[in-house]
């Protein structure tokens, strides 16, 4: 009967819901209207993952980027890809010093906290590919030499889902390090109406720097919460149903891989988290499934959320009982 | 994509809903038990009867389900699944050798094959219980099917084609829905519907074909049944492997095969023998009949007959061939009814079936005179039919009351007589190797017999016959009377006249023909007991006229009498015959053959109709005659016909029934839904997460019976928020929400191993009370009811209104 009782494990630590409360408004104020949003961004954070945004231009990209690096205290950097960027535009070179008759290594982007990647899928594929290893590994290989880059790295990449003249469509394999994709949308009516009354009360030109929600060291505190939140057996047994799904599923030629299925319950558990639980419910796998699926999956549907809301409608949820083994 | 993809995909324990009870495994457990009720009627011999069969159907049940609730609440955690089938497995192995085992101490040990049975269907409960688990289904229901192949191997009762019938139909239904379930997985959006009325209609359907097949109301209860699972033999056709069935196989009729083969030798015995004359099983079974006296005759001859009367009566009393209506107490009256006796000869064809030895004509007031023998009668012919010699009779017009061909094989055990047992209206008689004429004589006008003292023991004859069209006899309104004077002899004493006028009295007002002749065996039928011969303890009525006017209770001798008598009343020629009354409640479905024994002996009569026919008449009760096979449409008629009038006797229970039925029906689901909310209310649960969970159930249970359809892939928080939700059902959302809570609650009882509840665990009872009361089944039928759809905002009709409108001018609000 041992294999069914629950196995022992230290109380988990408290959860500084203060803190993410901080984070969520102050995120809220950068990008008005879009809570829905700003919550996708912060599990995606807390999950340790990287986030892709598809959507057309001046939706806000490039604030809520800008809102996070600033809220998480960390360095901000942005790369506008075009054609012709070069991988090393994104890692970094050693330069010859004539003065000191050595190579120097000049950082690239990529040794920053956040990072932008504007229009990511104009960059060329060996400029894509560059940017594997780094939201990978968070490292980098410089003519033999590994640089690490900051354990907070967290990349926003966004892509214009209408022009596709003169791009090149993300591969799969740089698809699936993605932990989400999500569309901001345009805000609401109300919302433009009051955007528009506070672009005539406050100058952009003088906005003060904010000061940081929280250090990097809470981040990682967080993410480490996240990590121990607690998934029950009939949960875990949903995820793999899911997963399932997705592999059996004859429109979908691509699945979800084990690595997409990981992230898939990390972001379940991020949500929890900010749910302020300290378990995760199918509702939260549900919700996440949609961004999470949204990047990985390769269908020949016209419209991918449909086929996710299906897949979800069809996945059975296991029956309520008293969890077992939790993890 | 292999099956066990699609099945890992969408398990079926889900898909029905909270408990799981798929439409696989509903069938499944039917076919186990029904497997399992095959075993223990072949471990209890056949001998089982329907209130056993029931009570360990039931017992059965409960062992089944029983494990299976345990096996499910054991193996909630697949991890432990392996481990605990592999123990049941184990155990039910255990339970057999531990069965055979104490059963051997105990002197009572179980033969080889019984103990394997008892191991196959413990195999078999054990793999039902683990049946949540759709790959352990299919192993289930194999091992029923070689449970139950092994059970009719075993043993073979009255009953099994019901029983194969039964399991048949569950195994279809199974491959159905194991096939739909799989097809269902991938390609359709899975919903929980109300399906119920898709089985509620499958198993009235299911009855319904039953009761059709009981209606046609076959010959052989297996009839119908018998192309399910074929057998070799007893189907009439010729098969040298065949191991049942008279004459149907090599190995049978040599008796070669084993000494269960019914081993009927047809002709290897056929040697003369010097047994002893015909034994008076008559006089056994009736009684003896006192010495006879020459003052006892009542009935005046007609002169011309006077001469032969006189002649015949010195013949037949030296020869015995006389049958005296006035009988003494029987010699051993304690013989029980039920106690077997050994059967004179076995008969394999349709039944009932009357065979007559002998036939009266005259009848003296108290006692019935042989028939004599007519000597002129046209010689038999041989004539070989697939290379078998068959001896053709002579037959008459039949006045087109006989129509198609009968045939009856009879296997002679102990029938001391040179008589054979022959049917009404025979075409000919078959016996192997037999093919020279002088074989069989007439004994009398319509029964054959064979010039040798007896038949000998285990010849098998066939004979065949025209059986009696009961539709053209029922439209006879003409009877010719052009018989002999000596078949319509009745006295002009003042018991004869008696007769007359009873029987006018009872035929008053019909025509005369099958009317008036039905109307008197009717009334005789009606109100009469038949009484196997008179006893020490009845006093034995000494005239027709007595047994008639004291109520008609007696042997059926005096009923054929009285028939016949009173038919004589109205001028009918009729005569009496003595002779077996094949039963077919003496069917023995295991020799697929009607044993004919002592008490079988009968007496009936039997009326002219002209064109040298004589009808068969029957006026015992309990007694019928063999008609024509009823079509199919007939059968179905006379069921539907039987049906209606045995609703007619039972009209008011049958109404009160069938209201109460239909009540139950059309308020079925508030009637499921109030039972489960009444053993919710009984029976809590004291563990607080348990409580959650069964209100969880309990308002899952009211939105699938009254709700809308939700997909499988909601969540509970979904479904109970589609109420929250809906305007008509509730309307208002506070922050004190119970609704909320509950759903804080769910989620913790169901998916939070380790947390405190949300609440106080003496709050969870109070909160479970309250959201059930809050979400009543009215909520859930609002719920399915479309919402009104809100009348549409009129355009605005300013000419200047255009896609992006210009608000109207208002004054200007501050900042």
């Amino acid at each position: 009967m041992s294999l069914l009782l629950p196995h022992n494990h230290p109380a988990p630590p408290a959860i500084p819901q203060e803190t993410i409360h901080r984070l969520r408004d102050r995120l809220n104020a950068s990008l008005r209207g879009k809570a829905e949003v700003v919550e996708s961004v912060l599990i995606c954070l807390l999950a340790h993952g990287h986030l892709l945004l598809e959507d057309r231009p001046g939706l806000g990209k490039t604030t809520l980027a800008k809102a996070l690096a600033g809220a998480v205290g960390g360095r901000f950097a942005r790369i506008q890809c075009t054609p012709d960027l070069l991988p090393s535009d994104i890692t970094g070179f050693n330069l010859f010093n004539q003065k000191t008759q050595e190579f120097e290594f000049h950082p690239g982007p990529v040794f920053s906290d956040v990072l932008l990647a504007d229009e990511i899928n104009r960059a060329t594929p060996r400029t894509q590919s560059a940017l594997l290893e780094a939201m990978a590994e968070r490292q980098v290989t410089i003519d033999g030499a590994r640089q690490g880059l900051s354990h907070d790295f967290f990349v926003i990449a966004t892509q214009n889902p209408t022009e596709q003249h003169g791009t090149y469509p993300l591969p799969e394999a740089q698809l699936d390090r993605f932990a989400m994709k999500l569309s901001i949308g345009y805000p609401s009516r109300d919302d433009e109406l009051e955007m528009l009354a506070d672009a005539l009360t406050v100058d952009s030109c003088q906005a003060m720097p904010q000061e940081p929600v929280l250090t990097p060291l809470e981040l990682q505190r967080l993410q480490h919460i996240v990590a121990r939140q607690s998934v029950a057996v009939g949960v875990r047994e949903y995820l793999v149903r899911l997963a399932e799904a997705t592999r059996t599923h004859p429109r979908i030629s691509l699945g979800l891989s084990p690595r997409g299925l990981l992230i898939l319950q990390r972001t379940a558990q991020a949500r929890a988290l900010l749910q302020d639980r300290r378990f995760v419910t199918p509702d939260d796998v549900q919700e996440v499934a949609r961004p999470v699926l949204a990047v990985r999956l390769a269908c020949d549907a016209e419209h991918p959320g449909r086929l996710i809301e299906e897949l979800l409608a069809n996945t059975p949820i296991p029956p309520c009982t008293p969890p077992g083994t939790a993890g | 994509m292999g099956w066990r993809s699609l099945a890992d995909l969408v398990p079926p324990a889900e898909r029905g809903g909270p408990a799981g009870w798929s439409p696989t495994r509903v069938w499944g457990v039917v076919l186990t038990l029904t497997g399992c009720l095959l075993a223990q009627r072949a471990l209890l011999g056949g001998t089982g009867h329907a209130p056993a069969v029931v009570a360990q159907g039931t017992v059965l049940l409960g062992v089944i389900v029983g494990l299976q609730w345990g096996v499910g609440w054991l193996t909630r955690s697949r991890e432990s699944f392996r481990a605990v089938a592999v123990a049941l497995v184990i155990a039910a192995f255990f339970a057999a050798i531990l069965e055979g085992g104490l059963w051997s101490l105990a002197g009572q040990g179980l033969a080889l094959e019984l103990r394997l049975l008892v191991l196959l269907r413990n195999v078999v409960v054990a793999l039902a219980a683990f049946d949540r688990h759709r790959q352990l289904q299919p192993l289930a229901v194999a091992f029923s099917l070689f449970l139950v192949l092994f059970s009719i191997s075993v043993d073979q009762g009255n009953t099994t084609g019901v029983w194969l019938f039964v399991y048949v139909l569950a195994g279809s239904c199974w491959l159905v829905a194991w096939y739909w379930q799989g097809l269902a997985g991938p390609l359709s959006p899975q919903t929980v519907r109300r399906a119920t009325w898709r089985w509620s209609l499958a198993i009235p359907t299911a009855l319904a074909g039953f009761l059709v097949l009981a209606a046609l109301r076959p010959n052989n209860p297996r009839g119908p049944l018998g192309s399910l699972f074929p057998t070799s033999g007893g189907t009439g056709a010729y098969d040298p492997t065949a191991r049942q069935g008279v004459h149907d196989g090599d190995l049978l009729v040599a008796g070669k095969h084993a000494a269960r083969s019914f081993g009927p030798v047809d002709s290897e015995l056929f040697l003369d023998s010097d047994r002893p004359s015909l034994y008076d099983i008559f006089n056994d079974q009736y009684g003896e009949p006192p010495p006879r006296r020459n003052a006892d005759r009542s009935v005046a001859l007609p002169p011309s007959l006077e001469l032969e009367v006189e002649q015949r009566m010195a013949q037949s009393g030296a020869a015995g061939r006389e049958f005296s209506t006035v009988r003494e107490a029987r010699r051993s009256p304690g013989e029980l009814a039920d106690q077997p006796q050994p059967a004179l000869f076995h008969l394999v064809g349709r039944t009932p079936l009357h065979l007559r030895l002998e036939v009266f004509d005259l009848f003296d007031g108290t006692t019935w005179l042989a028939e004599p023998t007519r000597h002129n009668r046209p010689p038999f012919q041989v004539e070989t039919v697939a290379g078998r010699p068959w001896i053709r009779i002579p037959t008459v017009a039949g006045a087109g009351l006989a129509v198609g061909h009968d045939l009856h094989l009879l296997q002679i055990q102990r029938l001391d007589t040179n008589r054979i047992p022959t049917p009404w209206h025979p075409l000919g008689v078959h016996i192997d190797r037999v093919d020279r004429p002088e074989f069989f004589v007439w004994h009398q006008e319509t029964v054959l017999g064979m010039p040798r003292q007896s038949i000998p023991d285990s010849t098998v004859i066939q004979l065949q016959s025209r059986p009696l069209k009961s539709s053209q006899w029922a439209q006879i309104d003409r009877i010719s009377s052009t018989a002999q004077d000596r078949y319509r002899l009745l006295g002009q004493d003042e018991d004869s006249q008696w007769l007359r006028q009873t029987a006018r009295e009872w035929t008053l007002g019909l025509p005369p023909g099958a009317p008036q002749i039905a109307a008197i065996c009717q009334r005789l039928k009606t109100g009469g007991t038949l009484l196997r011969g008179t006893t020490s303890t009845t006093t034995p009525p000494q005239s027709i006229r007595e047994f008639i006017k004291s109520g008609r209770h007696g042997p059926d001798y005096l009923f054929a009498s009285s028939a016949a008598l009173l038919l004589r009343g109205l001028g009918y020629s009729t005569r009496l015959v003595s002779g077996f009354y094949a039963d077919p409640a003496r069917y023995d479905a295991k020799s697929r053959s009607t044993p004919v024994c002592p008490r079988d002996v009968h007496v009936w009569a039997e009326v002219y109709v002209g064109s040298g026919t004589w009808l068969e008449i029957e006026a015992t009760p309990g007694y019928e005659l063999l008609t024509t096979p009823a079509t199919l449409w007939e059968r179905a008629w006379q069921g539907l016909l039987d049906a209606l009038a045995w609703a007619g006797r039972h009209a008011l229970p049958l109404a009160a029934g069938l209201a109460l039925a239909l009540c139950g029906w059309w308020r079925r689901r508030w009637l499921r839904e109030r039972g489960s909310t009444a053993i919710w209310r009984a029976f809590p649960s004291r563990a607080p997460r348990q409580r959650v969970l069964e209100t969880l159930g309990l308002l899952d249970l009211r939105r699938r019976l009254l709700g809308p359809a939700w997909a499988v892939g909601e969540t509970p928080r979904q479904r109970l928020r589609a109420c929250q939700t809906h305007p008509q059902t509730h309307p208002q959302t506070t922050p004190n929400d119970p609704l909320a809570t509950f759903l804080a609650c769910v989620d913790w009882a169901a998916y939070d191993p380790r947390g405190a509840c949300p609440i106080p665990a003496d709050q969870v009872e109070p909160l479970c009370r309250q959201v059930v009361n809050l979400l009543t089944p009215r909520h859930w039928v609002a719920l399915a009811t479309p919402p009104a759809s809100p009348p549409r905002p009129r355009p605005p009709t300013s000419p200047g209104s255009s896609s992006s409108p210009i608000p109207p001018l208002t004054p200007a609000s501050t900042a």
